[in-house]
């Protein structure tokens, strides 16, 4: 989500590409991408370029805002005494 | 109350993001439009030097940088497109290609062979420049002033290359008449 959060707002971004970027499996990616399309914080775009099948991921503006919250909390836990 | 995550655990989890998202502003910087910039002014600068050593028959030759330089911009373009990726905007398109089209129509009117006078000239440029508001409104609200600003433009065009010397009479009725009953249209049965 952090990956993604880095995009612009109106930019999407190829499974592949974020895959080899992160360093992830297949699997491990998508798990991921799952959990978080089901609560509607990244929205999912299945395409073809030419005649390959791609898959296109965007964060939606719920994504961003609860994503920017978790690492407000994050932060809120680092700086308590 | 104690938060379920410790301050090891936040720290990592943020350090974790960090890095994530330095990885991906890394891909991103790369696809940023830098090798169109970087392609686009070094034609530039290949075309100003040519024009400048060789003279004015150097200009001949400018579509031999320009043909490369867009064949290369689209490859880079489909490219990069594979991986980072904007919505295609198809009105968006539309407004470029009607600002390149009218654009190409700039130095035919202003330029082009004679008879047309030069206020005729001046005259349907302005009226085209008008016309070119109607069409990029058109495309970004209305269809009804897409076609006006099509419509009216061509009537303009035939105006001053078919029947310069009656030109006066022929935007009159053709240009000035359509835009007043196209007011009539949209007020009485558009919609």
């Amino acid at each position: 989500m952090g990956a993604l959060c880095g995009l612009a707002k109106t930019d999407q971004v190829d499974f592949g590409f974020l895959k080899k970027k992160l360093q992830l499996t297949d699997g491990n990616l998508g798990a991921h991408l799952t959990t978080l399309e089901e609560s509607g914080y990244i929205k999912v775009e299945k395409t073809f370029v030419g005649k390959r099948p791609k898959t296109f991921l965007a964060v939606t503006r719920a994504g961003r805002r609860a994503f920017e919250a978790h690492v407000a909390a994050l932060r809120d836990i680092l700086g308590r005494a | 109350m104690d938060s379920p995550v410790s301050r090891e655990e936040a720290s990592r989890a943020l350090r974790e993001i960090d890095q994530s998202r330095e990885a991906i502003r890394r891909a991103i910087r790369a696809h940023r439009g830098h090798f169109h910039l970087w392609l686009w002014g070094a034609i530039w600068i290949a075309m100003a030097l040519a024009a400048h050593f060789y003279g004015q028959r150097a200009t001949r030759s400018f579509p031999f940088f320009v043909l490369p330089g867009v064949i290369a911009s689209t490859v880079i373009g489909i490219y990069q497109g594979r991986q980072i990726r904007a919505p295609f905007d198809k009105r968006f398109l539309a407004a470029l290609a009607c600002m390149l089209v009218f654009g190409l129509l700039w130095p035919v009117i202003l330029g082009g062979p004679r008879p047309p006078s030069a206020d005729i000239r001046l005259f349907a440029f302005i009226a085209l420049l008008a016309m070119q508001v109607y069409v990029l409104a058109g495309i970004w609200f209305d269809s009804y002033l897409l076609t006006i600003g099509l419509v009216v433009s061509v009537l303009i065009l035939i105006g001053l290359f078919v029947f310069p010397q009656i030109f006066w009479v022929w935007f009159a009725i053709f240009c000035g008449g359509p835009v007043v009953l196209s007011g009539f249209l949209v007020r009485f049965w558009w919609r």
